[in-house]
């Protein structure tokens, strides 16, 4: 398992593009809003979290798009399932990397533009750890939608897997405002926990029978 | 014993040659009862005290609302039973069902959306129970563009069955969410375990829409499924014997 | 329970004024469902003709 994530972490370390250019769009987007509005900006703070939700939406799903892609068109996808090893393990690995390397310092950059945006400093990491159950959420989901949709194009990864991801984002719009409102923050906090543990155990699952299903 | 139950009973061969035989009887019917159902709530059912004669949409749109959420459960059982049992006459149904449901679930929206205007006076709204439907009807359109974006059928079919078990997760959402989220909607009208919150004179007309409008739907599915049958297996020897 | 709910056709069709909200919604709803039935039977037909003469 230790082999793995470091054969892992290593593969997606040498793919710049990969890691470093979802986590450079997601600065830029959250530059360019304050900046797209009038320069009184009115009630910034306010709406400055929906633009946090919504850049991690897209955000995520561009970061996902190519997870397992590449190594499906370079044939070592298919080595896996031939040599017959735990594909779940596999799968599982390459999310928790994505997860750790381009995920969590999202949720850290979306944290930090929030303070930067008049969030208490006593509050920021609370949204922190909002934003990091949902990208756990969020990866797990859009990597089950780039492994139906393998090299057909983002269009179908957004039909497929989008659907799944909007509830999420209702609910993360939620449990942001109870942190704006100071009530039922452990409640939905649990619940966000709850869900994404549960995806990050079962979704590898469904993903490696669809790689599967692919490979046949 | 069950698997060897499930293959004798769903070659898509006995289901063309068995659908075929009461096709036109459930088509009729259906008909007959929507018309019927319509014609009731249009003309004769009472005016409602609140909502003035807009109402009457109730009569189309809540039997599209509830069969947009049925076909999705429909076809979830379906991909299950592909899934497990491999059964090939259940990944053609989930084929055929998408587009009555993507139909289906378009009117409820958009029969919905009319009827906001005179009631809620907006159009839309970013309401529990809208979103979801409209959520739904993203799913459906997904299901289709994946199906249809393989040119090897066989595995189309297990990538759309492994996606329609995953999002029947959406249909408890979907359900509950009137009583998650803040709504406008007012809540179900008939549920089975209370007595309707209608009146009888407007009950039995949205009765016989919800059967009229099920019937005519799966007629419509029927009528899909065999061209969709007919067009995967017209190398069979059976399709050529049945055209 | 079977009076006729409305004092002439006219406001049948008018229903007070939410008739435009009613009659719009049943008559594309009806004209999409046989657009459906329509176009399944149409293709149906080319497909058996395909295959017969083939």
């Amino acid at each position: 398992m230790i082999n793995l994530l470091t054969h892992e972490a290593f593969k997606l370390r040498h793919r710049l593009r990969a890691w470093l250019g979802p986590l450079l769009i997601m600065v830029l987007v959250l530059i360019a809003f304050p900046l797209s509005i009038d320069v009184s900006q009115y009630d910034l703070n306010k709406f400055y979290f929906s633009i946090i939700v919504v850049s991690l939406l897209v955000i995520s799903f561009l970061a996902t798009e190519s997870i397992f892609s590449e190594d499906y068109e370079d044939g070592s996808l298919e080595q896996i399932y031939l040599e017959e090893k735990d594909f779940y393990k596999v799968v599982l690995t390459k999310i928790s990397i994505y997860i750790f390397f381009i995920g969590i310092p999202m949720s850290l950059i979306g944290s930090l533009f929030s303070f930067a945006n008049g969030v208490a400093a006593d509050e920021t990491p609370k949204i922190f750890v909002i934003l990091t159950f949902s990208t756990l959420i969020l990866f797990n989901i859009f990597s089950f939608g780039s492994a139906l949709s393998i090299n057909k194009g983002a269009m179908l990864g957004v039909l497929v897997s989008l659907p799944l991801a909007l509830p999420v984002i209702v609910l993360l719009g939620r449990a942001i405002r109870t942190v704006q409102y100071g009530e039922g923050f452990i409640e939905v906090l649990s619940l966000l926990a709850g869900v994404g543990l549960i995806l990050a155990a079962v979704m590898p699952i469904i993903i490696s029978a669809t790689l599967k299903t692919h490979l046949e | 014993m069950i698997t060897s139950f499930i293959h004798r009973f769903s070659s898509p061969k006995s289901f063309v040659e068995v659908t075929a035989r009461f096709f036109s009887y459930v088509m009729y019917l259906g008909l007959f009862l929507l018309a019927t159902g319509w014609i009731w709530g249009l003309a004769f059912a009472p005016e409602d005290a609140i909502q003035g004669n807009s109402y009457r949409i109730i009569f189309l749109h809540v039997p599209a609302s509830i069969f947009a959420q049925l076909i999705y459960f429909f076809m979830a059982v379906c991909a299950l039973m592909h899934l497990v049992w491999r059964v090939k006459l259940a990944a053609y149904l989930i084929k055929s069902s998408a587009p009555v449901g993507a139909l289906i679930t378009f009117i409820a929206l958009f029969s919905g959306s009319i009827w906001g205007i005179p009631t809620w006076g907006t159009w839309w709204q970013w309401d529990a129970r809208i979103t979801s439907t409209l959520i739904l009807f993203i799913m459906y359109l997904g299901i289709i563009t994946l199906h249809s974006s393989f040119s090897n059928a066989e595995k189309a079919d297990r990538l759309m069955s492994i996606l329609v078990v995953v999002g029947v997760v959406n249909i408890p959402i979907i359900k509950k969410s009137v009583d998650w989220w803040s709504t406008l909607h007012q809540p179900a009208s008939i549920t089975i375990s209370e007595a309707p919150s209608i009146d009888l004179s407007m009950l039995y007309p949205l009765l016989i829409s919800i059967s009229g409008m099920g019937l005519t739907l799966i007629a419509l599915g029927i009528l899909i499924s065999k061209l969709y049958i007919i067009t995967r297996e017209k190398t069979k020897k059976w399709v050529q014997n049945y055209v | 329970m079977f009076n006729f709910a409305f004092s002439s056709l006219h406001h049948f069709l008018i229903m007070d004024g939410h008739g435009i909200y009613v009659w719009p919604v049943y008559l594309v709803s009806i004209l999409l469902i046989s657009i459906g039935f329509q176009v399944t039977i149409r293709k149906l037909k080319a497909l058996s003709k395909k295959i017969k003469d083939a």
